[in-house]
C-alpha cells in the first residue's frame, strides 16, 4: 500500500518527538514551549556532529546529551531562579535561536554522505524501537514513577521527602533529548538541515497527542506509551491525505490548515474531558 | 454543548464513523484524481516554501511562458513555511507520479532532490545551488536535477550608491541570521569590497523576527551615511518602517529589488525574478516536449539587471548623467 508509505515514515521521524511532548504537557505539566527549535538544534547539531567523527550512532548519542543539557537548563531556570514555567520554555527557545546559527555560521547545511531516504528508515526504526523500549523500562522505575506523580500530584513527592527538583530536571532532560533526536532523524531522512526545519512542529505533536488520547481511552494503562506512533501515524496519514488528493476537486491547498484545523477539533470535542488536560497546567 | 459532550458515551462509534466517511471521501477523490492523470496533458507540481514578492514574480514569469501551451497541467502547493510540509507534499507529488517538479527555494529543492530519483526535478531561485549539495557544477545539471539561479547585482548597486554620494563611508545592513541567502549576500558583498578596494564599510546588524527590527535600526542609524536593504524576507516585510526611519533621519536609503524601490527606496540595479520563472518553463519544455535529460541541461543563471529610480531621487544633488539609461518610477 503506496499510500501509507509516506504517513508512515513521518510517524516513525516525528513520534519520538511527540513522545518528548507528552512527557513535558502530560507527565510533567511542564509547558516547555521550546520544542520548534530544540528540534531544529537537535537537526543542525547532529550534522556539525557527524562531520567532526562520522559516525551515525554516535552523533546520535552526542545529540541525545547534548538534548539532555537543553532540557536540563530550561528544569533549572524553573527550579532555581524561580522564573514562571512557560517563560523558562520562551527563554530556552530564543537562546536556541543563537546557538543554532552558531553551529556553522550559516542557516542551511547539507549532510556531507548522502545517505537514501529508504536506508535512511532503517536507522529511524532501530532508533525508535530502542528509544521507546528504552522509555518503558524507565516509566516502570522508582523515577519513572515520580516523574509520573510530579505533575499530577507535587504534594506527595514532598510527603515522601523526594528530591523533585532532581526529578523534573531528568524528566525535562529526557523529553527535550527525544525531540532532538527527533530532529536528528530528520536530517538523516531528509539529507540536510535548516535552522528552520522545526517550524510549527509543538503545534503538530499537541494534535497528534489529542487524538492518541482518545485511543488511550480504550487500553490499558501499560500499552499507552505504544498509542503515541499510532496517533502520530493517523495524524499524518489524514493530513497527507488532505494535502495529496484535495487539492483536486472541493479544495485547494490553501485550505489544508483549515481542515487540519477542523480535524483537532472533532478529536478534540469527542474526548472533552481527557483533551483539556493537555493545555490546563 | 457541556452535556452533549459528558453523556457522548458512544463516542467510538461516531469518531469511526467520523473516521470512515473522511476516508471514504478521500477514497473518492484519489480514484477521480486518477482518472484525471490518464489525460494526455503532462501533469506537473510546484511546491514553494511560502508566499514573497520574489517568489510571486518567478511563479508568475512561469504561468506567462506557459500561457499558450495547453499540455501542461500545473499544481501549486504552498507549505506555510513549515519544512515538513514540504515533505509531504513531495511524497504526495512522488505518489501521483506526476512527470515533473518544480521546486521553489532551498528547503523546497533539497528535500525533492532527496526524496524523488526518477522524477525530473527544476530548481528556481536556490542561491548557491552546489553548496546546498543539489549539483556538482553549474555547466550542467545532476542525474534527474537542473534548475535556475541568480547571480544579485548587490555590488553593483553599492558602486553606484558610491557613485551618486561619493562621500558616503558607513553604511548600514539590516538582516535576518537565519536567512541563508542573506549570509551569503553578505559574505559576497565583503568580499568583494575587499577585493576592489572600495572605500565604503558595512555596518551589519542581525535580527531573528520583525519586532527587533526598529531598536536594531535606531541603535546604529546615527552613524550611517546610508542605508542598504538586502534581499531579506524578515526585513523586507517591514519595508514600510525601514524607509519612514530613514526619510526621517534624512538618510539615503537603496534596495536591491525593483518592488522596494517602487514603494520609496531610492534606486537599485534590480533582477527581475521573472526572468528566473520563465527560464524553468523553458527548461521543463526542453525536458518534457524534447525529451532531454535533466543531466544534459546546464544552470540557467540570471544575471540581467535593469536600473531602476525612484522619483525622490531626482530631489537630492547627484551627477544625473549616471542615471539617465534608468527607469524612473514612484508616484
Amino acid at each position: 500500500m503506496n499510500i501509507f508509505s509516506t504517513p508512515l515514515n513521518e510517524a516513525l521521524i516525528y513520534s519520538l518527538c511527540v513522545y518528548g511532548v507528552y512527557l513535558l504537557f502530560r507527565q510533567l505539566r511542564f509547558p516547555d514551549i521550546s520544542t520548534d527549535n530544540v528540534f531544529s538544534f537537535g537537526s543542525i547539531s547532529f550534522v556539525f556532529f557527524f562531520i567532526s567523527n562520522d559516525s551515525l550512532i554516535l552523533s546520535i548519542l552526542l545529540v541525545f546529551l547534548s538534548g539532555f543539557l537543553v532540557g536540563a537548563f530550561t528544569s533549572l531556570l524553573y527550579s532555581k531562579f524561580k522564573i514562571p514555567k512557560l517563560l523558562c520554555g520562551v527563554i530556552t527557545y530564543s537562546i536556541l535561536f543563537s546557538i543554532n546559527l552558531k553551529f556553522f555560521n550559516k542557516p542551511n547545511v547539507s549532510m556531507p554522505s548522502r545517505i537514501s531516504s529508504e536506508e535512511s528508515i532503517v536507522l529511524i526504526v532501530i532508533i525508535n524501537v530502542v528509544l521507546i523500549v528504552f522509555m518503558s523500562i524507565l516509566l516502570k522505575s522508582k523515577l519513572g514513577k515520580s516523574i509520573n506523580t510530579i505533575g499530577n500530584n507535587p504534594a506527595i513527592l514532598k510527603e515522601f521527602r523526594a528530591p523533585s527538583t532532581w526529578v523534573l530536571l531528568i524528566g525535562c532532560g529526557i523529553a527535550n533529548a527525544l525531540i532532538a533526536v527527533s530532529g536528528a532523524l530528520t536530517s538523516v531522512h531528509f539529507g540536510f538541515s535548516d535552522v528552520s526545519i522545526g517550524v510549527g512542529l509543538l503545534i503538530n505533536s499537541v494534535a497528534a497527542i489529542i487524538i492518541s488520547e482518545n485511543l488511550m481511552i480504550y487500553f490499558p494503562k501499560r500499552y499507552h506509551i505504544f498509542l503515541i506512533p499510532v496517533g502520530v501515524f493517523i495524524y499524518h496519514l489524514l493530513l497527507f491525505m488532505v494535502i495529496t488528493y484535495l487539492s483536486f476537486g472541493l479544495l485547494d491547498y490553501t485550505d489544508y490548515k483549515l481542515i487540519s484545523g477542523v480535524i483537532i477539533i472533532l478529536f478534540f470535542l469527542t474526548s472533552y474531558k481527557r483533551a483539556k488536560d493537555i493545555i490546563s497546567f | 454543548m457541556n452535556h452533549f459532550v459528558y453523556y457522548m458515551k458512544n463516542r467510538s462509534i461516531i469518531i469511526s464513523i467520523v473516521l470512515v466517511l473522511v476516508l471514504a471521501l478521500l477514497w473518492y477523490l484519489n480514484s477521480e484524481s486518477n482518472n484525471y492523470n490518464q489525460s494526455e496533458k503532462f501533469q506537473v507540481g510546484l511546491v514553494y516554501l511560502v508566499k514573497h514578492p520574489a517568489i510571486d514574480q518567478a511563479i508568475e514569469g512561469f504561468k506567462e511562458e506557459l500561457k499558450n501551451d495547453t499540455v501542461f497541467n500545473i499544481e501549486y502547493a504552498n507549505a506555510f513555511g513549515e519544512v515538513k510540509n514540504v515533505n509531504t507534499i513531495v511524497n504526495g507529488f512522488k505518489q501521483k507520479d506526476l512527470d515533473l517538479i518544480v521546486a521553489l527555494t532551498t528547503p523546497c529543492a533539497q528535500i525533492s532532490e532527496q526524496m524523488v530519483d526518477n522524477i525530473p526535478i527544476v530548481f528556481v531561485g536556490v542561491s548557491d545551488p552546489v553548496e546546498a549539495g543539489l549539483v556538482k557544477d553549474l555547466n550542467n545539471g545532476f542525474e534527474n536535477v537542473t534548475g535556475t539561479t541568480s547571480k544579485d547585482p548587490n555590488y553593483e548597486t553599492l558602486e553606484l550608491a558610491k557613485k551618486l554620494f561619493p562621500e558616503m563611508k558607513r553604511v548600514g545592513v539590516l538582516y535576518s541570521s537565519s536567512e541563508a541567502n542573506s549570509v551569503s549576500i553578505l559574505e559576497n558583498i565583503d568580499n568583494k569590497i575587499a577585493a576592489n578596494s572600495l572605500d565604503v564599510e558595512i555596518i551589519k546588524k542581525s535580527v531573528t523576527n520583525t519586532i527587533e527590527i526598529l531598536p536594531a535600526l535606531n541603535s546604529m542609524i546615527n552613524d550611517l551615511d546610508a542605508i542598504f536593504l538586502i534581499n531579506d524576507n524578515t526585513i523586507i516585510s517591514s519595508l514600510d518602517l525601514m524607509l519612514n526611519t530613514a526619510s526621517d533621519n534624512e538618510i539615503p536609503i537603496f534596495a536591491s529589488d525593483i518592488e522596494s524601490v517602487n514603494k520609496g527606496a531610492l534606486f537599485t540595479y534590480g533582477l527581475n525574478y521573472k526572468d528566473e520563472g520563465v527560464a524553468a518553463a523553458q527548461i521543463m519544455k526542453r525536458i518534457l516536449v524534447e525529451n532531454k535529460k535533466p543531466s544534459e541541461i546546464p544552470i540557467y543563471i540570471n544575471s540581467k539587471y535593469y536600473l531602476h529610480v525612484n522619483k525622490s531621487l531626482l530631489n537630492y544633488d547627484i551627477d544625473s548623467n549616471i542615471i539617465d539609461k534608468a527607469k524612473v518610477v514612484g508616484e
